[in-house]
């Protein structure tokens, strides 16, 4: 019984922390490039959300839909970068910050207009089957979710390790300075990196949403995303997979033991909490890069 | 011999691989750090510019590479030319695809990523495919061996004098014609410096790398230098070729002051000692 319990906590867990990773993953790769700190990161998520499901709407082939939805949000991205971004270059964090608020305002409202605030179900296209572990049922979706951010997670963090682009941008996440020095372009890998996270919005889209009933409110997922990227450690990429788990299973466990007796609120706390731990023990994130001093 | 080369080419020689003319750079539109400077560095040649501390030896080498802009430093006035063309003011990453190459002071390597990753990295403005990529890994190891056999250590970690081979050769990558070296020695013991000199003697031996060679340690860098230039306070006050310079009384004073500091001084000669060392310190 208490087996089935845990089980049953553990694999939601999981689901949840695959979402939260993969909208985390996005911020980093945003955040290492340009060193911006992109609130608006689940917006690009509801809007994924909301443009495949209007070329599902035309009835067109569903993947034919997604790819679509990429390349649009990858343009989105791009867009965002040269119309927002650019022009700020050189001015202060705090600043860039301030207009990823803007952005976040402006797509939160956007989304509102054209999609409406009514719920609406987004297609099972990851399947709808139901396979049973140790006798619970497992959804397909969920299985076929979770290992798709994982893949995409795992991609990028070889991209970012071993390909030229992707080391590219790596320099340039070390320091704008060094890596102008030696030729690379940064606002190209900056653009780049917007871009990128536009793609990876519409697979988290993909991955999560798939089965389940959507409103312009999804946005706030990235709410718990935000722990899990500080958390991971700003500039890590694959390190969000386990900063997703933890946040993930730990949320699922508080809301089961101990939201009965805090009125749903310790799963709500939970995520901030074990962030505020973990920044005071270690305030680069548990993947995140220390300076390294040097003499 | 100059008489035969004369009358075969009677036209002037060659225009030098860069020429800095009457150079004024000024900060944020109003701070003057450079004043009048000019120097030139031939094909093939190692060019030392010496000065203290605080004379504008990195800001002349950062507005010659464009590095200066990052800082909101600007030339104001006269120009700078690469091999024929204007570079002053521009995009730094052209300055580099143009075979202009700064290494910039203090070891700035990537240090969360690997010594070959950082190789990689430097390759950005030539187009290598996979053979000419790590045909130009295998240079720099061949120059920098202990490179090689760190090549999957994580830079942050090197010791000093490994992370100057590394932002040396990390240099050579990009294929430059031209390198401008900020205080390769600083911070370095005598050995390491040594071997390090040696091996930027080597560069333009063997590559045919042009050098500008900042040092405040004007011994070492008169050691392998063709020519230099001495700046104090934003202005060239001494030019000439290494024996010129070394043949100074002022310069020589500047050694035996070095090398009798095991001995008493009085405080006048700590005066004198440290009068000299504002130019050559
Ligand atoms: N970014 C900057 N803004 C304003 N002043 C600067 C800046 N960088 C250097 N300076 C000033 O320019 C002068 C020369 O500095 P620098 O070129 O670094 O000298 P050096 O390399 O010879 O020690 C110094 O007085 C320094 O304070
Ligand atoms: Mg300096």
């Amino acid at each position: 019984m208490l087996m089935e319990t845990l089980l049953r906590v553990l694999i939601g867990g999981i689901a949840n922390g695959a979402i939260y990773a993969a909208v985390a993953v996005g911020f980093s790769v945003i955040y290492r490039s340009g060193r911006v700190f992109n609130i608006a990161q689940g917006e690009l998520l509801m809007i994924a959300t909301f443009m495949c499901m209007a070329l599902f709407g035309t009835g067109m082939n569903h993947w034919l839909a997604i790819l679509l939805t990429a390349i649009a949000m990858g343009l989105l991205g791009l867009l965002i970068e040269r119309l927002m971004l650019r022009p700020l270059v050189g001015q202060s964090e705090m600043a860039l910050f301030m207009a990823t608020l803007g952005l976040l305002l402006i797509l939160n409202g956007l989304g509102t207009i054209v999609f409406g605030t009514e719920p609406r179900l987004f297609p099972d296209v990851l399947g709808t089957e139901r396979w049973r572990l140790g006798g619970i049922a497992i959804k397909e979706s969920n299985v076929l979710g979770t290992a798709l951010v994982v893949v995409t997670v795992v991609a990028l963090a070889w991209f970012f390790r071993s390909t030229r682009t992707g080391l590219f941008m790596t320099a340039v996440a070390e320091s704008h300075q060094i890596a102008r020095s030696l030729g690379v372009s940064v606002t190209r890998s900056i653009g780049l990196s917007w871009a990128i996270s536009g793609v990876v919005a519409t697979i988290a889209a993909v991955a999560f949403m798939s089965g389940r009933s959507v409103s312009p409110d999804i946005a706030t997922i990235a709410f718990v995303a935000l722990p899990v990227v500080l958390l991971s450690g700003l500039e890590t990429v694959g390190g969000v997979l386990l900063g997703g788990l933890i946040v993930g299973v730990g949320q699922s466990m508080a809301a089961r033991w101990l939201d009965p007796y805090t009125e749903g609120g310790a799963s709500l706390i939970f995520p901030f909490a074990l962030m505020m731990v973990i920044l005071i023990i270690k305030p680069q994130g548990l993947f995140g890069w220390k300076r390294v001093e040097r003499i | 011999m100059q008489q035969a080369s004369q009358n075969t080419n009677p036209s002037a020689p060659p225009p030098p691989l860069l020429s800095v003319t009457n150079v004024e750079v000024r900060y944020q539109g109003s701070i003057l750090v450079l004043k009048n400077v000019s120097l030139t560095v031939g094909e093939g040649e190692i060019v030392a510019l010496l000065g203290s501390n605080g004379a504008g030896k990195t800001t002349t080498l950062k507005s010659i590479s464009s590095l200066i802009q990052s800082e909101e430093g600007e030339v104001t006035e006269g120009q700078i030319f690469f091999s024929d063309a204007p570079i002053h003011n521009q995009d730094p990453v052209v300055t580099v695809r143009r075979g202009l190459v700064q290494v910039m002071e203090g070891r700035r390597v990537l240090e969360h990523m690997s010594v070959e990753q950082n190789l990689i990295v430097a390759s950005a403005p030539i187009k290598a495919s996979r053979q000419q990529l790590n045909a130009a890994l295998e240079e720099v190891y061949g120059i920098f061996p202990i490179l090689s056999s760190f090549r999957h250590r994580q830079s942050g970690y090197l010791s000093g004098g490994q992370q100057q081979m590394l932002v040396i050769g990390r240099a050579l990558m990009a294929k430059p014609r031209l390198l401008l070296l900020d205080e390769p020695s600083l911070g370095l013991s005598p050995i390491i410096v040594t071997a390090i000199f040696e091996s930027i003697a080597r560069i333009n031996r063997e590559l045919g790398t042009s050098i500008l060679l900042v040092e405040q340690n004007a011994k070492v860098a008169l050691n392998i230098a063709h020519r230099g230039y001495v700046l104090e306070n934003g202005r060239i006050v001494m030019e000439g070729t290494r024996e010129e310079l070394l043949g100074n009384e002022d310069l020589k004073e500047f050694y035996l002051g070095i090398s009798a500091s095991g001995g008493r001084r009085s405080f006048k000669d700590i005066k004198q000692y440290r009068r000299r060392r504002r130019w050559l310190g």
